[in-house]
C-alpha cells in the first residue's frame, strides 16, 4: 500500500470526527456524558488491537516515569475532547475545528515556559502570528 | 464561550503532545495510547459522577452509535494512523498531510450539517492550515 495512504486517511478520519460528534450530540446528550461514552467505546477495540498485535504483555512492563506522563497525557486529552464536544454542542464545527487547531501556538508557549534551550526562529514566530490571525478571523466569523 | 472552549481544547492537546512524547520514549505507542485512553476515561468517569451523579441521559441509539464512532475515530483510528504515518514516511512528510484535517472538517460540516462558510472563516481556515503545514513540515 502507498505509504501516503496513512496520513491522508488520518486527515480524513480526524476531519470527519467533529461532524460525527456534533450529530451524536444533536438530540440532548450532554457533552460530558457524550465524551465519556465516546472514550469508553474506544477501549474494547484497543484491547482487541493490542491482543492482535501481541502487545498485551507490554502493559505490565511499563516503568513508573512513563506511566506518570501517559496518565497526565490521558487526563489532558480527555479534557481536551470534553471541551471540544462542549464547544461543538454550542457552535459550528468549522469554527471549533479551526480554533482547536491552534496547537502550534500553544506548543510555542510551552517551549517558552519549559524548554528554555530550544531555539525559536523568526519563521516559527511568523507562522504563529499567522495562526493567531486565522483564529481571530474564525472567532469573529 | 465556543471560542474559549476551543482554545482550551487546543491548549490541552498541545500539552498532550508534549506529555505523550515523554511518556512513549520507552513505551510502544499503541500501548501508551491505550493507557492514556484508560486514564482519560477514568478521569471523565469521576468528573461525570461528581457533576451529574449516576443519572443516565436519554438519547437515541443512532446518537449513541455516532458518539461511539467519534470516540473510536479520535482515539483508536486517528492516533494509530498518525503513529503509523510518522513511522512509515517520517514526521516531516506525515504531519503536514495530517494537518489537512482543518480543511477537511469544514467540508464535512458543509455537507452533513449545512453550515455556511463565510469569507472570514475561509481565510482563517487557510491561514491556520498554511502555517500549520509550514511549521509541521520543518519538524
Amino acid at each position: 500500500m502507498n505509504p501516503y495512504f496513512y496520513p491522508i486517511a488520518s486527515a480524513l478520519v480526524l476531519g470527519l470526527m467533529p461532524t460525527v460528534a456534533k450529530l451524536g450530540l444533536s438530540e440532548g446528550m450532554p457533552p460530558l456524558q457524550g465524551t465519556l461514552f465516546g472514550t469508553f467505546a474506544a477501549i474494547p477495540l484497543y484491547v482487541l488491537v493490542l491482543m492482535a498485535l501481541g502487545k498485551w504483555k507490554d502493559l505490565w512492563r511499563i516503568d513508573q516515569r512513563s506511566l506518570v506522563f501517559l496518565a497526565a497525557s490521558g487526563g489532558c486529552s480527555s479534557l481536551a475532547l470534553l471541551f471540544m464536544f462542549t464547544a461543538l454542542s454550542l457552535g459550528a464545527v468549522s469554527i471549533v475545528v479551526v480554533i482547536s487547531n491552534a496547537i502550534p501556538f500553544f506548543n510555542l508557549l510551552f517551549v517558552f515556559a519549559f524548554l528554555r534551550g530550544e531555539r525559536i526562529t523568526g519563521k516559527v514566530l511568523l507562522g504563529n502570528l499567522a495562526i493567531v490571525t486565522g483564529l481571530v478571523l474564525a472567532a469573529i466569523a | 464561550m465556543v471560542v474559549a472552549l476551543s482554545l482550551l481544547a487546543a491548549l490541552l492537546w498541545a500539552a498532550t503532545g508534549v506529555l505523550t512524547k515523554k511518556g512513549t520514549e520507552q513505551v510502544d505507542p499503541v500501548v501508551g495510547s491505550f493507557i492514556s485512553t484508560c486514564v482519560g476515561f477514568s478521569a471523565l468517569l469521576l468528573i461525570t459522577i461528581f457533576a451529574s451523579g449516576a443519572e443516565v441521559p436519554r438519547t437515541g441509539a443512532n446518537q449513541l452509535a455516532l458518539l461511539a464512532a467519534a470516540g473510536v475515530m479520535n482515539y483508536l483510528i486517528g492516533r494509530s494512523l498518525n503513529y503509523v504515518s510518522i513511522k512509515m514516511i517520517g514526521p516531516s512528510r506525515a504531519m503536514p498531510i495530517i494537518s489537512a484535517q482543518v480543511l477537511v472538517a469544514p467540508v464535512f460540516a458543509l455537507m452533513a450539517l449545512r453550515e455556511t462558510l463565510t469569507p472570514q472563516l475561509g481565510t482563517g481556515i487557510l491561514l491556520v492550515f498554511l502555517w500549520t503545514y509550514i511549521l509541521a513540515s520543518k519538524s
